[in-house]
């Protein structure tokens, strides 16, 4: 069934309970098994920047990673993540609300946008609601029948390092995305491939930090220091070729590498 | 399920699909309904490039687009980019010696053809990035950009 509307896709999913919502399909299609498909792709206005309004750029649930990897959005954090998803062909279709609808720990996209605090804007039969990623991804805020159709994040600053066994076309082995928050001086910092959902390296954030112009103090010692305590405490499981502890050490790396970055 | 009969322009021809399975992706209707040989079927995933297509201008791995989702679009395979004669793509892989069992060459011909639309002169690592979707087991990829290189302006 080919969804001409938001409003037609929420009723849809009502309709059949089981139906999956399809956009660009790099998940749903080759999965097969689904008895019934709602495609968003004649859905107009879905796509690329909906609003700015001030630090706050709304992006479409159909915007590609193609259109974040050209630098649709301005925001620093999903232009570095996009590139590092999937090949030219994935990129084209895979999207923000894919993304969000698979909502899976090595996920490039939803970590990113975890660090970003970003809001689900989600449509549902009496309207639209803005449901914090975080719940959206842990279920608790999330619906049977939710159709995404935007997400809500700040223009900040941040960095997208992912690590893995190819360049291209992998799962990462571990990813960090930081967002530099200078007016609060704070660090958001998502972990991807750790866990069954990305997760935020709370301890890290809570590092004392010295603040310049905006940017925090990275100086080597204190690099190593949030890198370990991103990794500290963490216990991924092993994947095919890759234990846990060489993930927890990947995280210490590129979380040290990212705070450089970021740093002034 | 069997669906409706729908209707996608395949290499600049009009082409009707009759009780294709509702589920079927584009690969699957392209190869075994439409008899399109030069869209092949390396791993049904999306992840080996082998069934690159051009869908309304885009390029797409035709295994992850569902193709009655796509009715009335215009897809380009690489039997529809200019196969034989100077500037041809395929000419290029076969003249650089960057054809060996073949396979991934239909999805390598569409990606190139992709880049070079977009980017006439890549250097070689905007051409690795290119291509990075599509997977060649024979060749170490070696041949392969020295097409590229040969067709780059």
């Amino acid at each position: 069934m080919r969804a001409t509307s938001l409003t037609e896709a929420v009723a849809a999913l009502h309709e059949r309970p089981g139906a999956v919502l399809l956009a660009g399909g790099t998940e749903v299609v080759p999965a097969g098994g689904a008895d019934h498909l709602v495609s968003l792709r004649r859905v107009p206005g879905l796509r690329g920047v909906l609003s700015a309004d001030g630090d706050e750029v709304v992006l479409g649930a159909l915007t590609t990673y193609a259109d974040l990897a050209l630098g649709v959005g301005g925001v620093e954090v999903l232009t570095a993540m996009a590139p590092t998803v999937g090949s030219p062909a994935s990129r084209n279709a895979g999207t923000l609300g894919g993304a969000l609808g698979t909502g899976s720990g090595a996920g490039d996209a939803v970590t990113a946008l975890l660090a970003l605090d970003a809001l689900v804007e989600v449509a549902r039969r009496h309207g639209t609601v803005r449901v914090p990623v975080q719940a959206w991804l842990d279920r608790s805020g999330r619906l049977p029948g939710d159709v995404v159709r935007a997400v809500a994040v700040p223009r900040l600053p941040g960095h997208y390092l992912k690590a893995g066994e190819r360049q291209a076309v992998f799962y990462a082995t571990a990813s960090v995305a930081l967002v530099v928050d200078g007016a609060r001086q704070q660090l958001r910092c998502a972990l991807g491939s750790v866990a069954d959902l990305p997760v935020r390296a709370t301890v890290a954030e809570a590092l004392p930090l010295r603040w310049r112009d905006g940017r925090p103090v990275a100086t080597p010692q204190v690099c190593l220091a949030f890198g370990a305590a991103a990794a500290a405490g963490l216990a991924p499981a092993a994947g095919l070729r890759v234990t846990g502890a060489h993930r927890r050490h990947v995280v210490g790396v590129l979380a040290a590498r990212a705070l450089a970055r970021a740093g002034a | 399920m069997s669906g409706p009969t729908y209707a996608l322009v395949v290499d600049g021809e009009q082409r009707e699909v009759r009780g294709a399975d509702q589920s079927a992706s584009l690969s699957h209707v392209l190869r075994e309904r439409l008899g399109v040989a030069a869209v092949k079927n390396g791993c049904d995933q999306g992840r080996c490039g082998s069934c690159a297509v051009l869908l309304d201008g885009l390029l797409v791995t035709s295994c992850t687009v569902l193709a009655a989702d796509v009715e009335g679009s215009v897809v380009v395979t690489a039997a529809g980019l200019a196969p034989d004669g100077p500037g041809s793509v395929a000419q290029a892989l076969v003249d650089a010696g960057a054809v060996q069992c073949g396979y991934c060459t239909p999805g390598m011909v569409v990606a190139i053809h992709d880049l070079l639309t977009r980017n006439p002169s890549p250097t070689d690592a905007q051409a690795r990035l290119a291509l990075s979707g599509n997977l060649c087991r024979c060749t170490g990829y070696g041949r392969i950009l020295a097409a590229v290189r040969a067709l780059a302006t």
